[in-house]
């Protein structure tokens, strides 16, 4: 084993000693601007500044790091403490099977993309704009989702074909990309780069088409598809030119094959196919959250209450021209017993839709009862220019709507005059919340967090790439206006591009293993697990290395440490303690994420904490054991410290709660063994946390 | 409760026409003018977001009727604080005028252009002033200026305030 130290220009004036046998200490000026060649296959102590920057410096090696500059150098401590540090981390290293390198083929260039709208028409023509094979498949039988039920997108009010129709002529126009439609993903296995995907297509039942329009003359069945009516074989005006049965209320009376000009079959044929992919885009949209939830509007019971779509159709068809009408914000949304959630567009919804009532018929009176506006960016335009157009503004949820000698009866409080109100209005229109598709999101294997993927949830940490090779875009993740979908859309497609432009990615990050030997298959990791990456394959524990993210929360529920992670399992991460531990001193088990970061900062801004805290990087608080906390007060610990990061900005979704529930049992075994139950602290430090970090370990030494 | 059935849903577009009353229908409630007026910290009573709220959902009897309107001390204290730019003094300004010519004057106000017609002011100058005048070398001023109850006259505000 190679131990690297770097003197920092001859600054660190580290004393020769003997690390034992097969342990070459190299001593070098600047680590930092001499690259030293190390090969991947290799174990090697590196010895210098902060593994924040070292880590950049030497991305791809089996590495433990010793943080000399900012903990040694600028805390003035002395280099007897610098050896032991060095010594800990070749005791842990020497313990550790090299890192495997994990290569991932990517043998299929076409991506597939779920979700013929906005969103997956935009991935699949950016794709083929670049070379690339793309496989589109659409649930219903016409493209444009969402956006081709609407009549307008604000807030510049542009009709929606004038975004829509541009689209569907790029992708239809494009090169290599097949279309799908009545399809949905049965089933989906692999991994990036070589996905195979059974698909289930419905027969279309317009099998030649003159589009003649007959067949919905004569239809005998109505339905009332979200305000607009229409027949059970019916035509939308995207794409492709044709027309569809709806088989979900189709009585295949044949009314329709005695008119037809074309052929039409009345039998619902269902067909599978298998493809292949490299990559997955899924671009499955939002769907309108059901305002019948939501029992004290009415919707459903009083024909006046409808939703913004229904509203949207009825008033652009000339169906409904009301006097009056009060628009209903938060139905469902920000609500802990329907969505907990705000979904973000529907107050722009609702400006939209009054936008377009007071364009079409300005003499409309238009109340807006809305809890909160959140009209950001340039919907602040809109909100403003509605306020000088005369729509009244109501602060407060309505408690109810009642309907009272034929007009609806909307009950609300004014915050701004503190005064209960009662509006009488000819239609009422409720602005929901909406749901993205789950159930695609668990096809994929991707665990959800309330409605929405796990993943996403700390975006702004940037785990918005995995599982490797699935990307998401537009509102399927979250809702999202048009021109945000078509921004994510095109991020998607670069995603995609940069991905499956490769023929294999190659890494290092370490991921956890499984010893089959050791395994009882009692299955405790599974539900640590943040990611769904553990799973159960012919009766064995299995890890799937495209999902895992290292985070070593598994390797410490497992009772027989079975599961281990790369860089870190149980028995060497006890060896560094036990070697680096002395009579008196302080352990800080710090998060690599956040405390270790304080500690940094701390060497930067002066700060200055006694000689005996020792500091240990762990990729997690919740990837700390008892037994880790036990083997240094066995060696005379005075006290334990772990740092995590505060709760819900964990890197690792939950590992920080695991951490808490951890330390609540370590504590009462701890009384009952006789020790202080207060030698061992459990406390998040921020990233910037300095002081904290320094004031923590300054009490506990006292 | 307000029943908006009774509510005068024009009451808003009347008071925007009024000087300085245009910019009525910018306000979103923010209640800047509210927390910025020194009057409010006398009596609670005032309180210009409810006037400038009551007003937009159109509840014209119960603005124009309520004392409240005429607390405004014009300090001009709210104007500078609207983020949305709104004159809000002369705003209720504009209200107070809008109360007066639909015969909403309080009993003071009467009383004041009462004595305005009278003397040409609001403050009687009796002999004892003039002497205090000539006293410290003030020279002395008219008892009445009857050119002031021409200009009501001109102006028909003693038809306004129903005199």
């Amino acid at each position: 084993m190679r131990v690297l130290v770097c003197t920092c220009n001859n600054k660190i004036k580290l004393p020769d000693f003997d690390l034992g046998p097969d342990i070459n200490l190299e001593m070098h000026t600047d680590l930092c601007k001499r690259k030293a060649a190390i090969s991947p296959d290799e174990k090697v102590v590196i010895a210098g500044c902060s593994p924040s920057l070292m880590e950049g410096l030497f991305p791809d090696v089996n590495a433990e790091f010793v943080n000399l500059h900012e903990h040694i150098v600028l805390m003035g401590h002395s280099m007897d403490k610098a050896k032991d540090l060095i010594a800990a981390a070749v005791e842990k290293m020497k313990a550790l099977t090299p890192i495997k390198r994990k290569v991932f083929k990517i043998e299929n260039k076409n991506a597939l993309i779920i979700g013929g709208g906005i969103a997956g028409i935009e991935v699949a023509s950016r794709l083929s704009e670049n070379g690339l094979n793309a496989t589109l498949i659409e649930k219903a039988p016409f493209l444009g989702g969402t956006v081709a039920k609407l009549d307008r997108l604000y807030p510049e009010g542009t009709p929606y074909s004038h975004t829509l129709m541009p689209q569907i002529g790029k992708l239809i126009s494009g090169k290599n990309i097949n279309l799908f439609f009545n399809t949905e993903v049965k089933e989906i296995k692999g991994s990036v780069g070589s996905y195979k995907i059974i698909l289930q297509t419905h027969s279309r039942g317009v099998i030649e088409c003159t589009n003649c329009g007959k067949c919905t003359e004569v239809c005998p069945i109505e339905i009332n598809d979200e305000g607009k009516k229409r027949k059970a074989i019916y035509y939308v005006p995207t794409f492709p030119d044709k027309y569809a049965i709806d088989w979900k209320n189709c009585t295949k009376c044949g009314e329709c094959l005695k008119v037809c000009e074309g052929k039409i079959e009345l039998e619902n044929k269902i067909s599978e196919k298998e493809i292949t992919a490299g990559a997955v885009v899924v671009a499955t949209g939002l769907n309108y959250y059901d305002a019948c939830n939501v029992e004290e509007y009415g919707y459903g019971r009083y024909p006046g209450v409808m939703t913004t779509l229904e509203f949207e159709r009825a008033v652009t068809s000339e169906e409904l021209k009301p006097e009056k009408v009060v628009i209903v914000y938060c139905v469902g949304s920000r609500d802990s017993k329907h969505l907990p959630y705000c979904s973000k567009i529907c107050c722009f919804l609702g400006l939209k839709e009054a936008k377009l009532i007071t364009d079409r018929l300005p003499q409309t009176q238009v109340y807006v009862a809305a809890m909160d506006m959140r009209s950001s960016g340039t919907f602040e335009y809109l909100y403003n220019k509605l306020r000088e157009r005369g729509v009244t503004f109501i602060k407060g949820k309505p408690s109810e709507i009642l309907q009272r000698n034929g007009k609806l009866v909307v009950r609300s409080e004014d915050l701004y005059t503190n005064e209960l109100l009662e509006i009488e209005a000819d239609a009422v229109v409720l602005s929901t919340g909406f749901t993205p598709d789950k159930e695609t999101f668990e096809k994929l294997g991707i665990k959800l967090n309330g409605d929405f993927p796990i993943l996403f949830e700390n975006s702004s940490l940037g785990n918005t790439d995995l599982p490797r090779g699935i990307f998401t875009a537009g509102s399927a993740t979250f809702p999202a206006a048009v021109r945000d979908t078509l921004i994510d859309a095109r991020k998607a497609a670069f995603s995609v591009l940069s991905l499956l432009k490769q023929d294999k990615i190659e890494t290092l990050q370490p991921v956890a293993r499984v010893d089959e030997d050791l395994c009882s298959v009692c299955r405790m990791c599974i539900g640590t697990c943040a990611y769904n990456a553990i799973s159960i394959v012919d009766d064995k524990i299995k890890i799937n290395e495209e999902l895992c993210m290292g985070c070593g929360v598994c390797t410490i529920t497992c009772p027989s440490y079975a599961s281990q992670l790369e860089t870190f399992n149980p028995e060497a991460f006890s060896r560094q303690i036990k070697s680096l531990v002395k009579e008196g001193d302080i352990l800080a088990l710090l998060c690599r994420w956040s405390a270790y970061n304080a500690t940094d900062k701390a060497a930067y801004d002066k700060f200055s904490y006694p000689e005996n805290v020792k500091i240990i990087r762990v990729p997690c608080s919740g990837a700390v054991d008892p037994s880790h906390v036990m083997d240094a007060l066995d060696k005379g610990a005075k006290g334990v410290l772990i740092g995590g990061c505060y709760p819900d900005a964990c890197h690792y979704a939950k590992g920080n709660f695991r951490a808490k529930a951890r330390e609540q049992v370590l504590k009462m075994n701890l009384e009952s063994m006789g020790f202080d139950k207060n030698v061992v602290r459990l406390e998040w430090i921020g990233k910037d946390e300095a002081n904290k970090f320094v004031e923590i370990v300054k009490e506990m030494n006292k | 409760m307000i029943n908006l059935k009774n509510a005068d849903p024009t009451f808003k577009w009347e008071i925007a026409k009024q000087e300085g009353g245009k910019q009525i229908l910018k306000c979103f409630g923010c209640s800047d003018c509210a927390a910025s007026c020194p009057v409010r910290y006398f009596d609670e009573r005032y309180n210009p977001r409810k006037i400038i709220r009551l007003t937009l959902l159109g509840m014209k009897d119960q603005v124009l009727s309520s004392p409240f309107l005429w607390f405004c001390a014009h300090c001009h204290a709210c104007t500078e604080h609207c983020p949305q730019g709104i004159p809000v003094a002369e705003l209720i300004n504009a209200i107070k005028n809008y109360a007066v010519e639909n015969g909403y004057c309080p009993e003071g106000y009467k009383i004041q252009v009462e004595l305005l017609q009278k003397m040409g002011r609001l403050y009687e100058v009796e002999d004892f002033d003039l002497k205090k005048r000539q006293k410290i070398g003030l020279p002395p001023v008219d008892k009445t200026i009857p050119e002031v109850a021409k200009i009501l006259e001109k102006t028909g505000i003693l038809n306004k305030v129903g005199k």
